[in-house]
């Protein structure tokens, strides 16, 4: 029988569940609308710069697998955080870049928050992810300095925390690709 | 041995919310926030054919929206006695929290002015409106200073042992995290008029206002229970 | 299989996921419907293995374990539902 364990503390999971509740009423609304305005949607989509966004699936895709290890690391005490945690943070970087980019390139074409409801949500939603992503950066940041300390229980623990957050933002863009970009 | 002064506080801000709850949907009579979409015209007969009702709902928010300054209050000495040194985050949850009740303050106010003068020209009305409505819903500054003040000394009590005196239990600074989150989204009201994005709509309004009261309630509440504590610890001591 | 090792293979999943469901886009056979909900249930699948295995889920006590699970179904349940 394995043991079961919490990972990270039970009230980082008060604040998962929070997200995945508000961020499913995000995408249903986005379902809603391409179920509501399918020509629309569709035109406004093909106007989108996939190749971008799918490098930006991947970028965070590989910044999860390297928190997950690092944290692996962390509990075993072995060398390399820092490395993989720098990884993280230069994917992290790279997907800000990249959706900047992104924005700038549509509000020079003179699509804005206000073009279509597809275009509201657009960048509402990827703009709230695009908070989270710095947010995320930040706790990626004090996760490297935290990891350089001594690793008492409870430090391990807040670690572990934010490497669960880290993999929100992951997971939140996982869904919002699918939506956005690629159902079509 | 002030836990009596600031039990009082937390009640009086508890008293002071019902009562101005009470006057904003009933006097008022602008729960929920109406559309943005409305005319110039439609939003001064508003404010014309509810006049007196609006600026008795202002009279008595005069007396009460500010009622997050006793819990602000309490809430920074809480904080600080958890402090070490220097009590750099409480101060920061003071100046944010206090700060904060003048957007509250501020709506009820401009809804009186715009029933003030129900002769005045329908686009003037309009911008006191607008204003109001605005104000109340984007005005999200000052709340990130008291969240993150809360989480960050929330966060840094030691698990174990738990002091069994504090009011903040870890999984608030959690909580606090995702209702800062939800409630800054507020600020996108200035860019559409229609859909939940509007200042009435899903995202701007009824998530982060909703979300928002249950948290200063839960605070609240949490504060009730810790003074209690304190209070038997110093009248046994 | 390491722990180290599985983490990398459950990548290369994730990302064969999101390579094989941008293909579909091309496969004109397939009708709207099916594949939106491929689509769907193939990010929910990623979303599955980064709760489980990233965030370290599949170990955990059940109450939580059966609480994300039944989002997961939950939300690919509606947004399908809704499309069709």
């Amino acid at each position: 029988m394995l043991d079961r364990r919490l990972p990270g503390e039970s009230g980082i999971w008060v604040l998962i569940l929070g997200e995945l509740f508000v961020f499913s009423i995000f995408f249903v609304t986005i379902a809603m609308t391409h179920r509501a305005e399918p020509d629309q949607f569709l035109r406004d989509q093909a106007t989108l710069n996939r190749p971008l966004a799918l490098a930006n699936t991947l970028l965070l895709l590989t910044s999860s697998l390297a928190v997950a290890l690092a944290v692996h690391r962390v509990r075993e005490q072995r060398t390399g955080v820092a490395a993989l945690f720098a990884v993280a943070i230069a994917c992290g970087s790279g997907f800000v870049a990249i959706k900047s980019f992104e924005y700038w390139e549509k509000t020079v074409a003179g699509v804005m928050f206000n073009s279509s409801d597809f275009f509201t949500y657009y960048f509402a939603f990827t703009g709230i992810h695009l908070a989270h992503v710095l947010l995320g950066l930040g706790v990626l940041f004090a996760l490297t300095a935290a990891a350089r300390q001594e690793p008492t229980p409870q430090r391990v623990s807040m670690i572990e925390c934010g490497g669960i957050f880290w993999h929100l933002v992951d997971l939140l863009w996982i869904v919002l690709f699918a939506l956005f970009y690629v159902a079509g | 041995m002030s836990e009596k002064s600031q039990i009082i506080l937390v009640w009086w801000t508890i008293i002071a919310a019902v009562v101005f709850g009470m006057a904003w949907v009933f006097l008022i009579r602008l729960m929920p926030l109406p559309p943005a979409t409305l005319s110039a015209q439609e939003v001064a007969r508003f404010y014309a054919e509810n006049s007196f009702s609006i600026r008795l709902g202002a009279t008595v928010c005069s007396w009460t929206s500010a009622f997050l300054v006793p819990l602000s209050v309490v809430t920074s000495l809480q904080l600080a006695r958890l402090e070490k040194g220097t009590p750099v985050w409480s101060l920061l949850y003071f100046a944010g929290g206090i700060l904060t009740s003048i957007f509250l303050v501020i709506p009820p106010l401009l809804w009186g002015v715009a029933a003030f003068t129900p002769t005045r020209p329908a686009e003037v009305t309009l911008v006191i409106h607008e204003f109001a409505m605005l104000t109340f819903v984007t005005t999200t500054q000052f709340f990130i200073f008291y969240m993150v003040a809360l989480i960050v000394i929330t966060l840094r009590q030691p698990k174990d042992p738990r002091d069994p005196l504090s009011p903040f239990p870890r999984w608030l600074a959690y909580l606090t995290i995702w209702v800062a989150l939800i409630t800054e989204v507020g600020a996108l009201a200035y860019l559409t008029k229609q859909g939940p994005f509007s200042w009435n709509g899903l995202f701007i309004f009824w998530l982060p206002f909703g979300i928002g009261f249950a948290w200063l309630g839960v605070l609240a509440v949490l504060l009730l229970q810790a003074l209690k504590r304190q209070r038997e610890v110093a009248v046994g001591a | 299989m390491s722990p180290t090792r599985r983490l990398i293979l459950i990548w290369m999943a994730l990302i064969a996921l999101t390579l094989i469901s941008i293909g579909t886009r091309t496969n004109s056979q397939i009708g709207p419907v099916p594949m939106y909900g491929f689509v769907i249930a193939a990010a929910l699948l990623k979303v599955r293995f980064v709760i489980l295995d990233f965030m370290e889920v599949r170990h955990a006590p059940w109450a939580l374990r059966l609480l994300l699970e039944a989002w997961i179904f939950c939300l690919c349940a509606v947004l399908i539902g809704v499309f069709s």
